[in-house]
């Protein structure tokens, strides 16, 4: 016998061990495992390919003597240009700036989004009120506002994590207000039943269940911080700073191509590494949950 | 294993009697008005296991609701008690973000138990109560329904209720896991003594389990039929006795559907 506890001389001619056990055997899913490796490879070579044949399209364009080199290199020119600039001091620096702005901006929006998002989605008089005004703002591109931000804060960071935050936070915002609003309501009723109310209801229950939308909201609010934030600092060049934004200008002012498109992949990189890791998170969150693969 | 000497434990009833009293409550949509309960009566003695069975409409889960606290009379009373009602439903309802130990851990919590690791022990405790030890650190997706539903069951224990509602809780199970969750409740139903009311649409299942079969006609909901089921523990559900008399429950509520035909 497989189990023995102490609940089992309670009702011995009836306490159906085995049989528990061998049900609960039946009925588990055996999951297929894949190893680390396969499963790195599986997700791996698509991408890579993909790259591969971005390649070579950029190189068959150049080939193809559509615009001169010095407007338009290659990869291998780009590439080693690229390379080195990451040996360089100055670039490390103003990736710094660029990310420290990012994370700063991303995390104001962050507190914002997440509580209005949390008072919108409990209350339906300020729901009424704001509830499509937020979505008004998240529609809304992100590069009107510095015109407005300059006025307010001049050509200061101020005015570019401004025009960051108000790109980020509404989608932060709907994330979270979309997830309570799909709380199955039987979680709810179950939350209820176990002595959960208002505040810790909200947290033991609500929000957990909230929580693959609220990443999502994450993930893409991270996207509008990153292309506010490159507008920005395409737009307000602050003073003795050299950002990416910064840096990416004075290298087109200088008619420096290779540069210039050297400094376009860091964006590309950057922006695809911060996504890849809210990527994870998304999934992590899933499969416990297991929701989808 | 001992089987034949082994004494069958006297049963200490340590759950809250209930007591309903003219209860009734309708709801009310624009201008029309439809009772869900009207004018219910019900006494359940402390550590009952009172089964209730009736056709669609007859405001199971409102009646359920009320007792639970989740809903509130239009009139008349229910009383339980100063101590906790649990309530279980068909589906389990398990958080699906929390592991097995953490959904029961989580309603030790709520419940007021203080220090991790006390409610660590206890949830392993409770989960050793319905066998699931091995299963402890798997999420609900991972469990199958009869598992899940045990789950619950261990989560409801957490409470620590003096009165357990349970509403159609084996109805979404295959009939072989459904017997063996029988014998499991009633084992856990002998050792804890908690008062359970349980609401079912199968009428040898409520033979199978009940000291009591109440029957509920539909719209509104009140009670127009009980059974006292006198038959020795434990039973079979395919033994002709339990049979004999869900055929009896069954005859009873044919005649009160029937009714509603001629409306």
């Amino acid at each position: 016998m497989p189990t023995t506890d102490a609940a089992q001389g309670t009702m011995p001619d009836i306490a159906p061990d085995s049989t528990v056990a061998g049900l609960d055997k039946l009925d588990t899913v055996v999951a297929p495992t894949t190893s680390r490796a396969s499963r790195l490879y599986s997700t791996l070579w698509p991408k890579l390919s993909a790259v591969a044949l971005a390649l070579v399209l950029w190189q068959v364009i150049v080939w193809s003597g559509w615009k001169p080199t010095y407007v338009l290199p290659g990869p291998t020119t780009v590439f080693s240009q690229l390379r080195e600039l990451v040996v360089t001091g100055a670039f490390w620096h103003s990736v710094g700036i660029t990310m420290r702005r990012a994370a700063l901006g991303f995390a104001i929006a962050l507190v914002i989004g997440s509580v209005i998002g949390a008072i919108v989605s409990q209350s339906s008089i300020v729901r009424r009120a704001f509830g499509s005004f937020i979505t008004g703002l998240q529609t809304m591109p992100s590069i009107v506002w510095f015109p407005f931000a300059i006025l307010l804060f001049k050509l200061t960071e101020s005015a570019i994590l401004f025009v960051v935050v108000l790109g980020a936070a509404p989608a932060i915002a709907n994330g979270l207000i979309f997830g309570v609003d799909h709380v199955p309501p039987l979680l709810v009723r179950a939350g209820r039943v176990l002595g959960a109310r208002g505040i810790t209801l909200f947290r033991s229950v609500i929000l957990p269940a909230a929580l693959p939308s609220y990443v999502s909201g994450l993930k893409q609010g991270w996207a509008f911080a990153w292309r506010s934030l490159m507008a920005g600092e395409l737009l307000v060049i602050v003073g003795n700073t050299s950002s990416l934004g910064v840096r990416l200008d004075f290298a087109r002012t200088m008619s420096d191509a290779p540069l210039l498109l050297a400094y376009m992949i860091v964006i590309l990189i950057i922006g695809l590494c911060v996504d890849a890791v809210f990527g994870a998170i998304d999934r992590r969150v899933r499969r416990t949950r297991g929701l989808g693969s | 294993m001992t089987v034949a000497s082994a004494p069958v434990p006297t049963r200490v009833a340590t759950g809250a009697p209930i007591t309903i009293d003219h209860l009734s409550r309708s709801f009310t949509s624009g201008t029309t008005t439809v009772a869900a309960i009207s004018d219910m009566h019900l006494r359940i003695s402390p550590g009952e296991f009172v089964c209730i069975v009736g056709a669609s409409g007859c405001g199971k889960t409102t009646l359920l609701n009320i007792i639970a606290g989740l809903d509130h009379p239009t009139a008349g009373s229910v009383d339980t008690g100063t101590g906790v009602v649990s309530l279980m439903f068909q589906e389990g309802a398990l958080f699906p973000w929390l592991s097995a130990r953490e959904n029961v851990e989580l309603s030790l919590r709520l419940a007021g138990m203080k220090g991790r690791a006390d409610r660590r022990a206890r949830a392993m405790e409770l989960l050793g109560l319905v066998q699931l030890t091995d299963a402890a650190e798997r999420h609900p997706h991972e469990l199958s329904g009869g598992m899940r539903q045990r789950v619950s069951l261990a989560r409801a224990l957490a409470q620590d209720a003096s009165v357990l509602l349970m509403d159609e809780p084996f109805g979404a199970l295959d009939a072989m896991t459904r017997d063996v969750l029988h014998d499991e409740l009633e084992r856990i139903w002998t050792e804890t003594g908690v008062t359970i009311m349980f609401v079912t649409h199968n009428v040898r299942e409520a033979a199978r389990l009940g000291d009591r079969i109440l029957v509920l006609a539909s719209r509104p909901g009140r009670v127009i039929a009980e059974y006292p089921v006198d038959l020795p523990r434990p039973r079979r559900i395919e033994s002709p006795e339990v049979s004999a008399l869900a055929a009896e429950v069954t005859d009873c509520l044919r005649t009160e559907v029937r009714r509603h035909a001629d409306d």
